[in-house]
């Protein structure tokens, strides 16, 4: 086995020092003289027309600079991740509650917050849907021109119907799963100020090159004249980008010349900012006797909201992973995403497929207990193997290792005593088991990552790549993979990250894809560099032939380190770029089949709960978790991974669920809103499986999102083990739970 | 408009006087006023943890402690727990063990851990879950916190032998 020197060590988080003595600066840390507080006056109407604007007296409250509507806006007012359907101010209609109408700034917070009050706006309601069936039916208010169906995605494989006919068992559900809250607990946030002729705006982002495109636009400025650099970003679980506070904290410096600095308030964060589409899933699962998986039948239906935001691509990864990491040559998915005057759901950690798990996962429990097979066994026989097809007609070549997975997660569940809890009387108790599959990188579409880098004697080596750190540390990570290519260490590079004006635009952080995409660009970046290094080399030794090994030159017996020849073979600034974009296809636009994605991470999950005979209440006892990571680049940052995505699972199939009555979210806080604290984490086993992906960094793949996937099907099938019920709704609610057991 | 009040307090060792307004909570003056930035603001309604600070000793959320109850009172944050350049013991805890993610929670869970160990100085993971039930983190799971706390246990004693 290779050894490595820094991949597979837990290095010092290089973000970290700041962040324990707090002197990390945050978008909303940031301080200016002369700084302008932002708001925005938002409609509490879930669909109205806009009748009038009263701002008078708004504008008369002392430290007032500026109260603007969308007739003030310098450019564009249509903005959205896929479709631009959404409006920076409503001009004319406002399609949900918390559309934004009014901007205002102000010189302290106090006084923006009394316009805020004061702005009057006046409405007439119009009729409004809140379900997606209904807004299907032709008699729905429109929601927009283009109608509310707003996307259709197939997935289509061998004849379904004809091999249902013939399944010695075929097994049919609804489920249905809730939105959630990202519930980062940096609330977002912007600050904008001119850099001499330049508008500079820094807000945490997952994709600055993004936002300097949409800003533009917004702004009417060239993208020249624009210059977003990612803050430190205090937690994003898929959300953060698009429009957000440092937008309008831009427009109110455009509009004025002064810094300006908005940041949202917890209410408003959760009103305003996107949720994990609820799924209305039906599904269809068909065997042989043995319990051989023939066909697969999928219907599901998506509320997306008010506005398009990221549904269309998460309806599309929702369709491609939701047979589930099986073998199956007969398949039909269907999944339609609806417009509503509900919340807008949008991109978040699992991107479409939690809640496709949830529904694949019982499924298979189900039909193990109809063949008479342990969930191990059932899992066992189906689950895709190295050289085998997925759903999508991709063969799935190397980096397969699912069966380990779920080795490793019976071995540890065969190896624990059993719990205190399983003797109590009070409580009933069960495992419950589940895999995943998930695609890295965008679903068939081209997403190169892109690493610059640069060396001159006597300077660190620079690092550039367009990318933020979500807290996951990925710039650790990173700057490891640059070390062990060069021979060096952390403190000998100088990393400058997702500024659009220091860095090349790497795609955005998305699709768990930093470690594999942008980690492979790192990669080949530095390949490129130890070449030019290397003919310097090679010309002051008069060699032709040069082996560039464990950071060293060597021909013969002459040896030389990277920065040893650096600094003294090098008298100029040598610059190198490094690209990586995985290879896929798109996805055929009828049937839905292809390579959408150039590797997959597998993972299993064992949860133990505990139920309380006589209130309902669920405990989770223990997890136990396996991933194949491809190869662990830092394994303290992986298992944070795993932990912290097993915990946001374990609150998407236990806690957490935004209610929303008449368009209206009736829990926007954490007062109402529960995320898991610190006494719900049980007793946690985690095995790391490390099967190489060729054509990752070191071999490795991605974890942020597999991580959470299999917790919250796995709580279910828990439950229904001991409890002997399935539940088919998201969260397993402890009413539900309680009413099954009376 | 209000008259602005005088308060007195201690902050990590140092008085400060400051004009406030008379609602102005701990946080805000903190934060705006002796520009001390590394104190949160999370949720501002005392349910994520991520302000949270000690007053003589105690944890409190400063987004709903009226800046004014701290008259004559002895404040600690998170800028006071560095020894010159030497990191507190939980600092370097935090920092080995992947207890910090995002950071955003960090301030707030270095302040409770602070206290929790300054009452049990020998907590069990169960023990140090109750102490930390009040700050929220979405990152990690808790599970790397934890450790953490226990790690800077271990830190402390041998630090005292």
């Amino acid at each position: 086995m290779r050894v490595y020197t820094t991949i597979g060590q837990s290095v010092t988080k290089v973000d970290g020092r700041e962040k324990v003595t707090g002197r990390t600066v945050y978008a909303g840390d940031e301080v200016f003289p002369d700084l302008l507080y932002v708001k925005v006056a938002r409609s509490d109407r879930p669909h109205a027309e806009i009748l009038e604007i009263d701002l008078s007296s708004a504008k008369n409250i002392p430290g007032v600079v500026g109260v603007w509507t969308a007739h003030d806006l310098p450019g564009a007012n249509a903005t959205g991740t896929r479709i631009k359907d959404e409006s920076v101010l409503c001009s004319k209609r406002v399609r949900r509650v918390g559309d934004p109408v009014v901007l205002i700034a102000a010189k302290s917070l106090r006084a923006a917050n009394s316009a805020k009050e004061s702005v009057s706006i006046g409405y007439r309601d119009l009729p409004a849907v809140f379900d997606p069936e209904e807004a299907l039916r032709p008699e729905a208010p429109r929601i927009h021109e283009s109608g509310n169906l707003l996307f259709e995605k197939k997935m289509i494989k061998g004849d379904v119907e004809a091999a249902l006919s013939k399944c010695a068992y075929v097994i049919t559900n609804t489920y249905r799963t809730q939105r959630i809250e990202h519930s980062y607990l940096e609330p977002e946030a912007g600050t904008a100020y001119m850099d001499g002729k330049k508008l500079t705006v820094k807000l945490p982002t997952k994709h600055a090159h993004f936002e300097q495109d949409e800003l533009a636009k917004i702004l009417g400025l060239d993208r020249k004249d624009i210059r977003v650099i990612c803050a430190p970003i205090g937690g994003y679980f898929g959300d953060k980008q698009g429009l957000s506070p440092g937008y309008y904290a831009a427009i109110v410096t455009r509009l004025t010349g002064f810094p300006a600095q908005m940041v949202y308030e917890r209410r408003e964060s959760f009103e305003v900012s996107t949720k994990r589409h609820p799924y209305i899933i039906q599904m269809t699962t068909g065997a042989d006797k043995e319990g051989h998986l023939e066909a697969v039948k999928v219907d599901i239906l998506v509320d997306t909201g008010a506005y398009a935001s990221y549904g269309p691509s998460i309806i599309g990864r929702g369709v491609v992973h939701a047979v589930g990491p099986y073998r199956v040559k007969n398949i039909h998915v269907k999944g339609r995403l609806v417009y509503t005057n509900n919340p807008v759901c949008g991109s978040m950690r699992g991107f479409g497929v939690p809640q496709v798990a949830i529904a694949c996962e019982s499924q298979m429990d189900l039909l193990a207990e109809a063949v008479g097979k342990d969930p191990f066994e059932i899992r066992r026989i189906n689950c895709l193997q190295a050289g085998e097809e997925n759903a999508s007609g991709q063969t799935l070549k190397a980096s397969v290792g699912l069966t380990e997975c779920l080795g490793e997660v019976e071995r540890i569940q065969e190896s624990l005593p059993p719990h205190p809890r399983e003797i109590d009387p009070q409580y009933l108790t069960g495992w419950g088991l589940a895999i995943i599959y998930y695609g890295i990188g965008l679903t068939g579409l081209p997403n190169p990552g892109v690493a610059q880098m640069s060396v001159e004697p006597g300077e660190k080596v620079q690092l550039c790549v367009g990318v933020g750190d979500g807290g996951q540390g990925a710039f650790t990570t990173l700057l490891q993979i640059a070390s062990e290519n060069l021979g060096l260490s952390q403190g000998d590079f100088n990393l400058l990250s997702a500024d659009t004006l220091t860095t090349p635009n790497s795609g955005t952080s998305t699709a768990s894809r930093i470690t594999y995409v942008v980690g492979r660009a790192v990669t080949e970046a530095c390949h490129h560099l130890a070449g030019q290094v290397g003919k310097k080399v090679a010309a002051n030794w008069g060699v032709m032939d040069l082996v560039f090994e464990d950071g060293h030159y060597h021909c013969g017996v002459r040896k030389i380190s990277f920065r040893e020849a650096v600094d003294t073979l090098v008298n100029e600034k040598l610059l190198a770029e490094g690209i990586f974009d995985p290879p896929t296809t798109p996805t055929d636009k009828e049937t839905g089949l292809g390579s959408p994605y150039a590797t997959y991470a597998f993972a299993a999950h064992a949860a133990q709960v505990s139920v309380d005979r006589e209130t309902g209440q669920v405990n989770v006892l223990r997890i136990i978790a396996s991933h194949d990571v491809g190869k662990m680049i830092h394994p303290v940052h992986v298992y944070g991974q795993v932990q912290g995505g097993a915990m946001m699972g374990l609150g998407y199939g236990l806690l957490e669920n935004v209610i929303v009555k008449k368009g209206r979210i009736l829990n926007p806080g954490f007062r109402a809103y529960l995320i898991p604290s610190s006494m719900e984490v049980p007793e946690f086993h985690i095995s790391v499986v490390e099967c190489p992906e060729p054509t990752g960094p070191y071999g490795a793949k991605g974890v942020g999102e597999p991580s959470l996937l299999p917790t919250a099907p796995a709580i279910h099938n828990a439950v229904a083990r001991a409890t002997g019920q399935y539940l088919f709704d998201n969260p397993v609610a402890m009413e539900d739970v309680w009413r099954a057991l009376s | 408009m209000r008259d602005k009040a005088k308060l007195k307090m201690k902050v990590n060792g140092k008085t400060h006087s400051v004009e406030v307004e008379p609602d102005a909570s701990l946080l805000e003056v903190l934060r705006d006023q002796l520009n001390l930035r590394g104190t949160k603001k999370g949720c501002e309604e005392g349910e994520c943890g991520a302000c949270t600070v000690l007053i003589d000793g105690l944890p409190v959320v400063s987004c709903l402690t009226p800046a004014l109850k701290c008259q004559g009172l002895s404040v600690e944050t998170v800028e006071g727990m560095e020894d010159g350049k030497k990191l507190h013991p939980l600092q370097e805890a935090f920092l080995e063990t992947g207890a910090v993610q995002c950071g955003y929670c960090t301030s707030g869970m270095l302040m409770s851990s602070r206290h929790l160990l300054e009452k049990n100085t020998n907590p069990t993971a169960e023990e140090i879950k109750i102490g930390l039930s009040g700050n929220l983190c979405r990152c990690t799971g808790y599970v790397q916190i934890i450790e953490a706390v226990l790690s800077a246990v271990k830190k402390i004693k041998e630090s005292e032998k």
